[in-house]
């Protein structure tokens, strides 16, 4: 057992965190809120280059065969300086279901396609936005030769409006079994409206009416996107987990400098018992985030069973993530709440990234199930 | 190159792959050897007693408390004590991370933690814990050969059992102002040849297990003028010596697990300082360094939880249960995935040293979730039983009332081996690195 990373997964750490930094100014979150595409398309194709999007990938399409372990690396340092991306929405919750459950004919058009720059995403649209549940708010109806045509609303997809294709999660009929479905950007029936939401990362109203969808775009079987669901859902919960914990990390690291620069009372504040109590919690907070995620990390990189420990880490994270930030505010004081203050992208992203794949309480309800309570 | 470095050398080789939450092959196999060894060395006739309350030592086990054992009016549990210690000390496995040539086995973090899950897992008692996991290191870190001679074999081989004298009554949280005295003066006839003395004057407080010990590690003041922390030395002392007084101190439990200790012109020879006169604090601060990742506290927790919650699903369990269950269903999971990121930390910790990356704050961090973990999973099991869990008597209570009394133990774990206040400025200050106050 070493828990300590090799020298590939420091190196590329540290190229990613230092590639960030310098690009934070015109990619970060701040830099691209009121931008079109919600992130930079320059900093997509820097990262391209460097092959983030192949990273991860099966070699036998174009990809660099790395731990799905890596890519969390990758996440956290995105999260670590708040720059929003659509590498996780792309590789863990559509390029790697499709890699594992996609028709060889899919896998080659589009897993190449994703080492190569295209973006992908995932509609998942479960009714009344339960997490979890079965279903599907989106209907896929048989129109013949196996295909579909596909009519419905989802709310929340993230990055889908520079999406190339996405991962649509759709009900047949009535019937409750998911069927995943690859639809390209450019189907007919298609609307994307982005929504004003809390966080960083651009969210999208995707409406399909109509939208053709041929037989060979079935991800898996009919009936048998719930395997495929669930893949997302893995990988999705526990590489938001690692883009968390890079967030919770800059905002300790933040607020500790703060802390140590800020004088009242002729000291630094970082002095006083009070606001290093806090600090403290915080660092507690963290340190337990980034070890359960990366057990689950690991787990998944692994295949192994992965349900308790995916749901602990999402659970504690996004609760103490949500907390780190609280106390972060504590400690800065009033420039926290102003505009021109990063603190308040951390804070966005906490509440937004909490809420995704499952809040805590939702991870705990699974837990407790697991557990047979 | 000796041993143990030849084993922290092979197990470093194993590490190819990082993050790697599998054990290796050797690890695996070292788990099978302790699992073996505890199901054919421990005596059955050594069995928890299920009055006992729970010793203050978070790595304790529940119904053992082997420094009290070792000397119990009991001759069965005496004989059983000292058996399950000579087994232990055969393996080098009472003080595991000393060397191998001072009665230890030279073990890395790793297999240490190994060692430790495995015997909370069976619920064995630990044995020597203090001697082994407090002084031993710091002996190797700062003591001399003599020192070293004199006192790790008999820690090592559980003959002799140490006590920490450390706080008094007037310093608590502020250690360093303690006022315990050691005058230095020249022999006198009755003293071996050469030997120079200090005479010891003061008291301490809240020794754990004082009253079983047969050794004291003390901070002592030998410059009442120096500042507060630069007067101040690391003595070892026979708890035999004349002038030494102990008297048990009883809990708010009703069990007597410390005692306070009166120093009334106690010599101690020169010899017996550990470091230089007026170090001793930084030789204690030192060995408050040597904190292992806390990983039986963690195992018997989550065996409790298990416990927990099997006699819930239990007809007995069932009948004890408080009706409304949504609040605690949710505090169960919660303490179930607390209780994961703990193991996970304390795991991460001894890999880590095993790898001998730069300690972080890790351990102070396993320290502190372990104490506030333990509160509120005590919270958590009482509040299972509804109105039972007012049942202090074990008979005819839910789960033998180990709630119950859990919840009084768990008073003593954020204020026991420092408050989690100074948990938290160790934390921010020597791990954040933020201004000290």
């Amino acid at each position: 057992m070493n828990l300590t990373s090799t020298e590939d997964q420091r190196h590329i750490q540290a190229a990613a965190a230092e590639l960030l930094a310098a690009r934070r100014m015109t990619a970060g979150a701040r830099a691209v809120r009121e931008e079109p595409e919600g992130h930079s398309p320059e900093l997509w194709k820097e990262m391209t280059a460097l092959g983030w999007p192949a990273l991860v990938l099966p070699e036998e399409h174009g990809g660099l065969g790395a731990g799905f372990t890596d890519l969390c690396l990758l996440c956290e340092e995105l999260g670590r300086h708040q720059i929003p991306s659509p590498l996780l929405a792309t590789v863990a919750c559509a390029a790697l279901p499709l890699a594992r459950h996609g028709s060889a004919q899919l896998c080659a058009q589009w897993l190449g396609a994703v080492a190569e720059g295209r973006t992908l995403t995932y509609v998942r649209a479960a009714p009344h936005g339960h997490w979890g549940t079965a279903g599907s708010t989106l209907t896929a109806t048989p129109s013949g030769r196996g295909g579909f045509r596909l009519d419905g609303t989802a709310l929340f997809v993230p990055y889908a409006g520079t999406a190339d294709a996405m991962l649509v999660m759709a009900q047949v009929g009535d019937r409750t079994e998911l069927t995943a479905l690859l639809v390209e950007a450019g189907t007919p029936g298609l609307h994307r409206h982005r929504l004003d939401v809390v966080g960083n990362t651009p969210e999208y109203r995707v409406a399909f009416t109509d939208a053709p969808v041929p037989a060979s775009r079935v991800v898996g079987t009919v009936g048998g996107g719930g395997a495929v669901a669930a893949t997302a859902a893995a990988l999705g919960t526990a590489a938001t987990c690692a883009e968390m914990v890079g967030g919770a990390q800059g905002v300790l690291d933040m607020t500790v400098a703060y802390a140590t620069t800020r004088e009242q009372f002729g000291r630094p504040i970082g002095s006083f018992q009070a606001v290093q109590q806090h600090c403290a919690d915080m660092a507690v907070d963290v340190l337990g985030a980034r070890v359960s995620t990366y057990e689950a990390a690991w787990r998944l990189t692994r295949d192994l069973p992965a349900e308790l420990a995916v749901s602990g880490a999402k659970a504690w994270v996004s609760e103490r993530y949500e907390r780190v930030c609280a106390l972060a505010h504590q400690v800065h004081g009033a420039i926290g709440f102003t505009a021109e203050h990063d603190l308040p992208f951390f804070t966005r992203h906490a509440t937004a990234a909490a809420l995704s794949f499952g809040d805590a309480d939702h991870h705990t309800g699974r837990v407790a199930e697991a557990l047979g309570l | 190159m000796n041993r143990e470095e030849n084993v922290n050398r092979e197990e470093a080789m194993d590490r190819e792959e990082a993050m790697d939450w599998e054990e290796t092959a050797q690890e695996r196999e070292f788990r099978q050897e302790v699992r073996a060894f505890v199901r054919d060395r421990f005596p059955a006739c050594y069995r928890p007693d299920p009055e006992a309350e729970h010793s203050l030592e978070p790595e304790d086990v529940w119904g053992y408390d082997w420094p009290a054992d070792r000397r119990s009016a009991d001759p069965e549990r005496r004989a059983a004590a000292r058996a399950w210690a000579a087994a232990l000390a055969e393996r080098g496995w009472i003080a595991p991370h000393l060397p191998v040539a001072y009665g230890g086995a030279g073990l890395s973090p790793m297999r240490e933690f190994i060692l430790r899950e495995e015997m909370m897992r069976a619920e064995v008692p630990t044995v020597n814990g203090i001697g082994a996991m407090l002084l031993g290191p710091t002996l190797v870190e700062y003591g001399n050969d003599e020192q070293r001679a004199a006192h790790l074999p008999g820690i090592a081989r559980g003959e002799t059992v140490w006590a920490q004298g450390f706080s008094e009554p007037d310093a608590g949280s502020d250690l360093a102002s303690l006022r315990t005295t050691a005058v230095r003066e020249p022999a006198e006839a009755s003293d071996a040849a050469d030997a120079e003395v200090y005479r010891v004057n003061g008291q301490k407080v809240w020794t754990s297990s004082a009253q079983h010990a047969d050794w004291l590690f003390v901070l002592v003041r030998t410059d009442p003028r120096a500042p507060k922390h630069k007067g101040i030395s690391f003595l070892l002392i026979d708890a035999t010596s004349p002038g030494i007084t102990i008297r048990p101190l009883r809990d708010m439990r009703g069990a007597d697990p410390f005692a306070e200790i009166h120093f009334d012109d106690v010599r101690v020879p020169v010899a017996n300082r550990v470091g230089e006169e007026n170090r001793g604090w930084y030789v204690a601060m030192a060995a408050l360094g040597f904190e292992r990742a806390g990983i039986g506290a963690t195992i018997k927790f989550e065996r409790v939880l298990e416990r927990l919650i099997t006699s819930l699903r239990s007809a007995q369990g069932q009948d004890f249960r408080r009706a409304d269950t949504a609040v605690l269903r949710h505090e169960i999971a919660q303490r179930h995935i607390e209780l994961r990121v703990q193991y996970a930390m304390a795991r991460l910790t001894a890999s880590r040293q095993t790898a001998g990356a730069v300690p972080g704050y890790e351990a102070s961090v396993s320290q502190l979730l372990g104490a506030e973990l333990h509160q509120r999973l005590a919270r958590t099991g009482a509040k299972a039983f509804g109105p039972y869990a007012q049942l202090w008597q074990r008979d005819g209570a839910p789960m033998d009332a180990a709630f119950a009394h859990m919840r009084f133990d768990a008073v003593a774990a954020t204020l026991l081996g420092g408050t989690t206040e100074i948990q938290r400025s160790v934390i921010a200050t020597r791990g954040l690195g933020l201004p000290r106050s």
